[in-house]
């Protein structure tokens, strides 16, 4: 079903009326900026753009406003869940989550327990994936990502195109400026830095998302760096200077998994890591963000109990929902599952990237038996989702314009406040009825508008 | 138990390397109801500070050795004296230790035709004992034909190796019958070298087992802990990442000499 | 901001080799349409003697083929592997770069690489690429303040300048304009910097000199 309300008719209306040849220019821009994202296909190395439609996902000021209340809150609760699950492990001993769902995930690292993250903030920059829910018309969470979220320089950068190529929307309709993620971020590290510049540290120049770190290290006042700029003497981790000298880093904004940032610590073949930057990490002379070990908040199976830690960390009623999920590993949820397989969503819990879901409706007699074997024989494994009739977003496919799934990925930055940045990335499916919209699947992106009252 | 523990660890690298960065885990580990007097530790390189206790408790030295150097030396030397009080410490959750770690993890099916227990057990200590006696029997003792990074699910098709294989067997034994157990690394008299052996939780302490000697380990036995953790990837003595294209050899020599027992 | 004074050895290098591969794609697209004249005017050698004083063997029949081997020829002095090399030292410090310089580059760099498989780029369109390297170093000098990366990639541009003239003309009279630019450069990037004075007889020296300058300026190891 078609998202529907009285913006997309104004901007349709305006839209309409546009040179429809200026649409061209996304493109030019995309590639002019370098605006792409890295892939090895068939073991060569491709900078390829980001599918790009025009037209935006909109979000009226009231929606906006609650959601903002609600992300902030769950932010605010897997904050204090992962102070807990590194310190006192309160949640477990008081019998919310099973100490198998933390314990038994790779993501769980407990060679960092009782290591504190300066001013006990580990999630300073959350993406959390929402789709609207076309039968409640109300939004739902599907994925908190707490550990490298990416995907903000997209809509970011086109903004500044969209603005240039048609000015008369930004004009004509109330759409609250995106252009401060920097200084979200930038803010964000002031009050996180115990001494020292920033950086944004990165894989390399054949990372997929390279682009985006050198772009957000650029509006966030920060320096683009590898691991061969930076080095840790005496607990202190320095940025070598071309002159010999070197400069103290006190905040990393790291875009690498936590395997990878300390080989000493990790795995030990990491070439891309900074060796004893743990030791920096213990003394409190370096903010890692986001912190080592989120992993284990954004696990899927973790997932189904964010509601109850928002009641049980925060003593508040959850504002914004997830969908409704069972875990096969209660019994009374795997009895459910079992018996509903075949209109159910299953996602293995170690999997991401839209790998590792299956859909019960496109599955086989025989598939579904097997899936059932296996949930039962591993119920720890899987989770079971309702499937969410999401909506659509009309989207212009070779000139016509069609409905397309879509989703959205809203940015949190979690410094001294939390704030909810007003825009987001917007992914749609390729092909029309596919419900999954993920860029390792093909999707494309929309620049989401958020409007002002 | 009073003993003195003087231990002398080398590195030696083929060629010089410089920027050697280390992190250890050399030192007695408080938790484990160790004191310690008189201590002295020398480091190659080392500055001051860079002592940090590690998520399982375990003691941290790191630093770095900037200047080329073709060996690195850690001597040590101090009494130490260990409580006489069951092993019952605060901080990670014993549940922690059920989970099957990752050298540890390995096919259910294959462990159960593996154990074979000829009867049941009235209690759970009569089973870690029992299993870490099978372990014990099934093993081969053969210095070099593992690795560092030797997997359970390996061992259980050829069962030879060294103490930290014998610990990881058991360990994954112990977790099979939901026994939380740890692996413990450190030194036991007579043994020379660096030494490897099991905690089990049982009726809320760490009751101590060692599957190479098939004993059990008691508060008054000269074990000396420096580091634990789900398996052995979790707390190697040594992890370290240098400059130089350089192959290396560790060594350590240890003498553990008792005192005197506690009055 | 003061933030643009920590600069890495990786950094620093990138730049001053942005600076030179632009400098040299420059030079050899001027190079290249003067000798496509030359070779048009009946001087049918003209094309393969410039790319062998940078140490490449071109053939071609005429001068629509010459213009198409420098472009995108199998060697290291092609328009096309120089627009490349300079695009991969701005990736690599893209934060260091206005969106305007980054496009700059990356721009040439996407026109040249879209007619490769198209034989019919033409000596107008190479032209106009030359106009967009001009706005490049406009875009850097008209920077109300110079900032130190710019400084690092106008001190490659110097250090390209006299490395090309060296190898085309071989005339070290002219050099010394340029050997000022680079010693002002090098003066504001490093307190030891030693001064280049261009000798008058001994070529190899001259450049060798030139070659160990960056050395003085970025301390590579630690």
């Amino acid at each position: 079903m078609l998202e529907n309300n009285a913006t997309y008719h104004q901007f349709f209306d305006l839209f309409q009326q546009q040179d429809h040849s200026r649409l061209a220019g996304f493109e030019d821009f995309m590639q002019r900026q370098g605006v792409t994202f890295n892939l090895y296909k068939d073991n060569q190395f491709i900078e390829q753009t980001f599918p790009f439609d025009a037209i935006p996902r909109i979000i009226p000021a009231d929606e906006f406003a609650r959601l903002s209340k609600g992300l902030a809150q769950r932010v605010g609760a897997l904050n204090a869940f992962l102070n807990d699950i590194y310190g006192e492990q309160k949640i477990i001993k008081a019998g919310i989550i099973p100490p198998d769902f933390v314990f038994g995930s790779k993501a769980y690292l407990p060679a960092f327990h009782g290591c504190r993250s300066p001013q006990d903030i580990r999630t300073h920059i959350s993406g959390l994936d929402l789709v609207k829910d076309s039968a409640t018309n109300d939004w739902l969470i599907l994925e908190d990502n707490l550990r490298v979220p990416s995907g903000a320089s997209y809509p970011l950068s086109i903004r500044r195109a969209y603005r240039q190529l048609f000015p008369q929307l930004f004009e004509k309709m109330p759409i609250v400026v995106s252009d401060n993620y920097g200084q979200l971020l930038g803010s964000m590290y002031e009050h996180m830095n115990p001494g020292g510049i920033s950086v944004v540290l990165s894989p390399g120049r054949f990372n997929s998302a390279f682009y985006e770190h050198g772009y957000l290290a650029r509006i966030s006042g920060a320096r683009l760096v590898t691991n061969a700029d930076l080095f840790v003497d005496n607990n202190v981790l320095y940025l070598k200077s071309f002159n010999g000298k070197r400069i103290r880093v006190g905040v990393v904004y790291r875009r690498l998994d936590d395997d990878f940032l300390d080989p000493l610590n990790f795995h030990s073949d990491s070439m891309i890591g900074v060796p004893n930057l743990m030791s920096a990490y213990h003394a409190g002379n370096v903010a890692l963000l986001n912190a080592v070990g989120n992993g284990i908040a954004d696990d899927k199976g973790i997932y189904y109990f964010v509601p109850k830690m928002i009641q049980y960390y925060l003593g508040e009623e959850p504002i914004l929902s997830n969908a409704p999920t069972y875990l096969p590993w209660f019994e009374q949820d795997r009895k459910f599952v079992l018996e509903n397989l075949h209109k159910l969503v299953i996602k293995e819990v170690a999997e991401a990237g839209g790998y590792g879901v299956l859909f019960g409706s496109k599955l086989t007699q025989q598939q579904l038996t097997d899936l059932a074997a296996h949930i039962q024989a591993e119920p720890r494994r899987f989770i079971a989702q309702e499937l969410i009739e999401f909506y659509d977003i009309p989207t212009q496919v070779d000139g016509q314009i069609v409905p397309r799934k879509s989703d959205l990925r809203m940015y949190i930055v979690h410094g001294k406040d939390i704030n909810v940045w007003a825009g987001g990335l917007t992914r749609f499916a390729r092909e029309a009825g596919n419900y999954l919209v993920n860029s390792s699947q093909g999707g494309g992106f929309k620049d989401t508008w958020v409007m002002g009252a | 138990m009073i003993v003195n523990l003087s231990y002398q660890m080398t590195i030696a690298f083929s060629s010089p390397v410089r920027n050697h960065q280390f992190m250890l885990r050399l030192l007695p580990r408080l938790a484990s109801g160790i004191q310690v007097q008189n201590q002295q530790v020398m480091i190659t390189g080392e500055h001051d500070g860079g002592r940090f206790y590690d998520g399982f408790a375990n003691r941290l030295i790191c630093g770095q050795a900037c200047e080329a150097h073709s060996s690195f030396h850690v001597s040590y030397q101090a009494q130490l004296s260990r409580s006489e009080a069951p092993l019952t410490e605060q901080g990670l959750l014993a549940s922690v230790y059920l989970a099957p770690s990752k050298l540890t993890s390995c096919d259910d099916k294959k462990l159960s035709v593996f154990v074979e227990l000829p009867s049941l057990y009235q209690d759970s200590s009569a089973l870690a004992e029992a299993l870490s006696h099978l372990v014990y029997q099934r093993m081969t003792y053969s210095t070099g034909s593992t690795n560092v990074e030797h997997r359970v699910s390996e061992l259980l098709d050829n069962p030879v190796g060294v103490c930290q294989d014998y610990a990881h067997l058991l360990i994954a034994l112990l977790r099979y019958y939901q026994i939380p157990a740890r692996y413990v690394a450190g030194i036991a008299q007579g043994e020379g070298q660096s030494h490897a052996w099991v905690e089990a939780w049982i009726d809320n302490h760490w009751l101590g087992l060692d599957p190479t000697h098939d004993c059990l380990v008691n508060e008054t036995d000269p074990y000396i802990a420096f580091a634990v953790g789900r398996d052995f990837s979790d707390c190697p003595l040594n992890s370290g990442a240098f400059t130089g294209n350089a192959s290396h050899t560790l060594d350590i020599q240890a003498q553990l000499t008792p005192l005197r027992q506690n009055q | 901001m003061a933030l643009s004074l920590y600069l890495s050895p990786r950094m620093a290098d990138a730049l001053v080799w942005l600076g030179r591969y632009q400098q040299r794609l420059e030079t050899m697209g001027k190079e290249t349409l003067l000798q496509f004249d030359a070779i048009i005017d009946r001087v049918p050698e003209a094309g393969k003697v410039l790319f062998a004083k940078l140490g490449s063997q071109l053939d071609y029949r005429c001068a629509t083929e010459f213009l198409h081997e420098a472009c995108y020829g199998q060697h290291s002095a092609s328009l096309l592997s120089l627009s490349a090399q300079a695009r991969e030292n701005a990736i690599v410090i893209r934060d260091l770069l206005s969106d305007s310089l980054f496009g700059s580059v990356n721009s040439v760099y996407h026109a040249l690489k879209a007619q490769e498989n198209n034989a019919s780029l033409d000596a107008y369109q190479l032209a106009q690429l030359l106009t967009e390297i001009e706005y490049f170093w406009g875009r850097i000098s008209t920077r109300l303040v110079k900032n130190r990366a710019a400084q690092f990639i106008l001190f490659g541009q110097s250090l390209e300048m006299i490395d090309l003239k060296l190898r085309l003309y071989g005339e070290v009279d002219t050099l010394f304009e340029d050997a000022h630019q680079l010693n002002l450069y090098g003066d504001q990037l490093s307190d030891n910097w030693q001064h280049f004075e261009p000798l008058n007889q001994n070529q190899s020296q001259n450049m060798n000199t030139l070659q160990a300058s960056m050395n003085h300026i970025i301390r590579y190891d630690r």
